[in-house]
């Protein structure tokens, strides 16, 4: 008897809302990315150095919630984000999908990524796990929080992250 | 004298063109690609001037450490048992490997793994496996980790690998009334977060110097920040740009390349609780400044300070055209959580390799470096606005040229 753990329904429909978010932001379609988000959700990238604390105790690079999703999204697909104008070419790898916990319509997922990024002849990459917040929506989901924890110590080697990782 | 060098075409003249009869200041974008420049720098300015280590809050308990590289050189922050915090050369005194290899934590003693060498936390040698080897000569009093001269401006570490330069204090010029200005409106101390941004930039470390007090690039440059951030996540006005110039204090050289920029602030925390107070304090004049103005501080060679935002930052070159950018959060040790979060807001929202402004500035950065090494030979980058203002403006560069004019006496001549 599979438990909602191990629920191949559940698991397929958790990777497929994954890897289908994964291909709105590589294909820059930002707004359909933005609106997979509830009202109250944030997307975060903690702090590299303290990456367990909350935003309001250290300096994160990333503390987005939805008004400040929405902005960034609207900053990128307009043309003075000049960091990403002309635009990234991305692509997401997606693995090791973990469903963590299911509460109700509450899921908790866990996931690898590796995100490459590719812009003026140079190419980087951010390495990491996803921790999400999933919440039934119909026979999808939407985000209720997002965190992209970084496997790295500093961002030396990238040099900064311009993109949604 | 190094005649011998294709520096030989990069004396002074050759490297600036200054006429201050037409308000001109020209430089050749040479300063940012030659790499017989950056060797120069190397020794002239990285190794002579004061430079920002850390910060006591860093360190709070006896025994406290951090590791980082300052001026280039792996370096040993650690409060001693003692209490005294103390700076080392984070090196082996047998055969020179790092003692401390975690970039922060508490320890009573550090040892090297090479050979079990070990020092206390106040740097002293205490521990050499089969010590009966070594003759009468070796004195383990005298093998101490190198101790780096440093000193502790309330609260704010600096190091020195030169025993010539002169004191912090007088090296600090007229910057350090500006430092004070800064520091004293955080009247129970300040303290500094987790969350240090480390990043880095492919052009060359001086661009950041002069991008962090350019106000003329605000509108345009950061126009995404201006004009979506500021007024539909902020509800704040863009500010006019020419509101930046309206206060009465001018872009200032402070001495030894420091300068500021200080101007009216357009957004930030409302201290009005504060003002009675610090009117009786500091006077009224000294008061408004701290309340309603804000700075942006510029200590030569390469610390940073924006007080809106609260950040101090460190740009270090590690190749002409290639540089490391660290910034470190410095909150009021003593915060109201409200406050806090709009602090960190400021902060994060504009600065940092994901915020919605520093990524733009980088990325005009490297579009400079890229062509610095190959326009031709006369060349120049422009520095003239507002020469020949009687009151210079924050959005003029009177403030690159304070900086570029130490550059020159130390390094072009």
């Amino acid at each position: 008897m599979p438990t909602a753990l191990t629920d191949p329904a559940l698991r397929a429909a958790v990777e497929h809302f994954l890897y289908e978010e994964a291909e709105l932001l590589d294909t820059w379609r930002l707004e359909e990315w933005g609106a997979l988000f509830t009202e109250d959700a944030i997307s975060h990238v903690p702090a590299l150095d303290d990456p367990g604390r909350d935003p309001t105790q250290s300096v994160f690079l990333v503390a987005d919630d939805l008004i400040r999703i929405r902005s960034r999204v609207r900053q990128l697909l307009g043309d003075t984000a000049w960091a990403e104008n002309p635009r990234s070419q991305t692509r997401r790898l997606i693995t090791n999908v973990r469903i963590v916990s299911v509460e109700g319509d509450a899921i908790r997922v866990t996931a690898n990524f590796m995100v490459h990024r590719c812009r003026m002849e140079r190419i980087s990459t951010f390495v990491g796990q996803y921790q999400y917040r999933l919440l039934r929506d119909g026979s999808s989901f939407k985000i209720a929080e997002r965190k992209a924890i970084l496997a790295q110590d500093t961002l030396r080697s990238q040099g900064i992250m311009s993109i949604i990782v | 004298m190094d005649t011998a060098s294709p520096l030989g075409r990069s004396s002074a003249q050759a490297l600036f063109h200054e006429d201050e009869q037409q308000g001109i200041f020209r430089f050749s974008p040479r300063v940012y690609s030659d790499p017989e420049l950056f060797q120069r720098e190397q020794r002239r300015i990285f190794d002579r001037s004061w430079l920002y280590a850390g910060h006591e809050s860093e360190v709070p308990k006896p025994g406290d450490f951090l590791t980082r590289r300052v001026g280039g050189r792996p370096v040993l922050i650690v409060r001693g048992s003692d209490g005294q915090i103390r700076l080392f050369h984070n090196s082996c005194r047998h055969r020179g490997a790092m003692v401390c290899r975690h970039p922060s934590g508490n320890a009573k003693n550090f040892q090297c793994f090479y050979h079990y060498w070990s020092y206390d936390n106040q740097g002293r040698l205490i521990g050499v496996p089969g010590r009966d080897a070594y003759g009468p000569g070796f004195k383990a009093e005298e093998l101490g980790l190198y101790e780096v001269r440093a000193q502790n401006y309330r609260g704010w570490l600096f190091a020195c690998f030169s025993r010539e330069t002169e004191s912090l204090e007088l090296y600090l010029a007229e910057a350090r009334g500006y430092l004070d200005m800064i520091l004293d409106q955080d009247e129970d101390g300040s303290t500094i977060l987790p969350g240090t941004h480390e990043y880095s930039m492919h052009a060359n470390w001086k661009m950041l110097m002069e991008n962090t007090v350019d106000i003329y690039h605000l509108n345009s440059t950061h126009s995404r920040f201006m004009h979506d951030y500021l007024p539909k996540v902020l509800g704040l006005k863009p500010p006019d740009p020419r509101s930046a110039n309206q206060g009465a204090h001018s872009p200032k050289a402070l001495g030894n390349g420091h300068a500021v920029i200080e101007y009216r602030k357009f957004s930030g925390i409302a201290d009005e609780a504060k003002r009675a107070r610090w009117e009786a304090k500091f006077g009224k004049e000294r008061a408004t400044r701290m309340l309603d103005y804000t700075r942006t501080l510029v200590l030569f060679p390469n610390t940073l300070y924006i007080e809106q935002r609260r950040v101090i930052r460190t740009c270090f070159p590690l190749a002409a055209d290639h540089a490391e950018i660290t910034a470190w959060p410095l909150m009021p040790s003593v915060d109201d959580p409200e406050v806090r979060k709009q602090r960190l807001d400021i902060y994060l929202s504009f600065l940092g390799p994901a915020g919605h402004a520093t990524p733009d500035d980088v990325e005009v950065m490297e579009l400079i470096q890229k062509n610095c090494a190959t326009l031709p030979e006369d060349a120049f980058i422009e520095c003239s606005r507002g020469m020949l203002r009687d009151n210079p403006q924050p959005s003029d560069e009177l403030q690159m040229r304070a900086f570029w004019r130490r550059w020159r006496e130390l390094v072009a001549q």
